[in-house]
């Protein structure tokens, strides 16, 4: 099919698109969610400042670690199973090791930007950003592994439809997560 | 990706980077908070909104370096790989634009928001106007950034996903966040 004059529906097209569909549903149901969050802003001020920054932090770098195990999987560096492989072992460590220092500064500057600009001392978005990356990663990094995996074993190119998941994924886990981290931290 | 030191020197710089600007749409967020909580479908949109333009930063960075390793991008931006790469998104980020409105218009009558075309209409004219005008910006980062960053021996994964997700979460936010404090 032709679309501005040139074809272009082709498996990759098919592959965005669908993926596409899924990951805006999802981040459409995570919108859901967030109306719940909303009712905890009075109990948590400057949480509007940590949640940009904590949902890209899930989708830079889990995007990453998906995109990194693509071009491994591509190029045979690794092969699309759990198994003891150092490549795959120092991808996964320096994914959470990223998680934790990215998300630790995401609740100290969040901290300290509500306080110099809107005057309100929150030191609760500290514990909230650090527990919730914990509980997302818990859930997110095997998810990523094998989703990479399992689409590659299939004939699906990972670098196509992990980004649009993972993002989707991520929205939706740590938008939860930032829920149980209030509820756990308050 | 061949050791931790690797990927953590290579990447944190750029998610730090990536935080701040992060960081920066979460002010402007905070400085629309009140319209966001009275009309519900911007609150559900927004996710959906800030990863979707997120999204074609990974496919667009993740599809470009891998061409790049396979040495399939020759002849730079007048690529081939690269127009048909384009032809592709432009398309899907119009429709995907159109479906979040009215998706997070549905949802949110679900939830009791009382539905109204104009409300339907202006949805649409902000996810619309955010999304093209991010996607010319994120594609030209990720083109110009992975040969660039290539160039140098980095692995553009760890360097332009960071840019080009961190690029659509500020901009798209500064945009929305515009539209909805002229539009509301």
């Amino acid at each position: 099919m032709k679309i501005l004059g040139k074809g272009v529906i082709d498996k990759d097209f098919r592959e965005i698109f669908s993926s596409e569909v899924i990951s805006l549903t999802g981040g459409v149901i995570a919108g859901t969610f967030l109306l719940g969050l909303v009712d905890k802003l009075e109990l948590v001020p400057g949480l509007f400042i940590l949640l940009p920054g904590f949902l890209e932090m899930h989708g830079n770098i889990f995007g990453s670690l998906g995109a990194r195990l693509g071009t491994l999987l591509h190029t045979k560096h690794i092969k699309p199973k759990f198994e003891h492989n150092k490549i795959l072992l120092i991808n996964i460590f320096a994914s959470i090791l990223l998680l934790l220092v990215v998300s630790l500064f995401l609740g100290f500057v969040a901290y300290i930007l509500n306080a110099l600009i809107f005057d309100t001392y929150a030191p609760i978005l500290i514990y909230i950003a650090i527990i919730a990356a914990i509980i997302a990663l818990l859930v997110e990094m095997p998810l990523t592994i094998a989703a990479t995996f399992w689409l590659f074993k299939k004939g699906y190119d990972p670098d196509d439809i992990m980004g649009p998941y993972i993002t989707t994924m991520g929205d939706i886990i740590s938008i939860v997560s930032l829920f149980i981290g209030i509820l756990v931290v308050i | 990706m061949f050791s931790i030191k690797e990927i953590f020197k290579e990447s944190l710089g750029f998610l730090i980077f990536a935080s701040i600007l992060s960081l920066t749409a979460g002010i402007l967020l905070r400085n629309i908070q009140d319209r966001l909580l009275v009309i519900l479908p911007l609150i559900i949109v927004l996710p959906a909104l800030n990863g979707m333009i997120g999204n074609f930063g990974i496919i667009m960075t993740s599809r470009i370096t891998t061409a790049l390793y396979e040495k399939k991008v020759t002849g730079g931006f007048h690529s081939r790989i690269i127009k048909h790469l384009f032809r592709e998104m432009i398309p899907i980020s119009i429709f995907s634009a159109l479906f979040i409105s009215v998706l997070s218009i549905l949802i949110a009558n679900f939830r009791g928001f009382d539905f109204n075309p104009v409300i339907l209409w202006k949805i649409t004219l902000i996810t619309l106007t955010t999304t093209i005008s991010l996607v010319f910006l994120v594609f030209t980062v990720s083109i110009f950034g992975s040969l660039y960053v290539y160039k140098r021996r980095i692995d553009p994964d760890d360097v332009l996903i960071p840019i080009t997700t961190s690029i659509a979460d500020l901009g798209s936010m500064a945009i929305f966040s515009l539209l909805v404090a002229v539009l509301f």
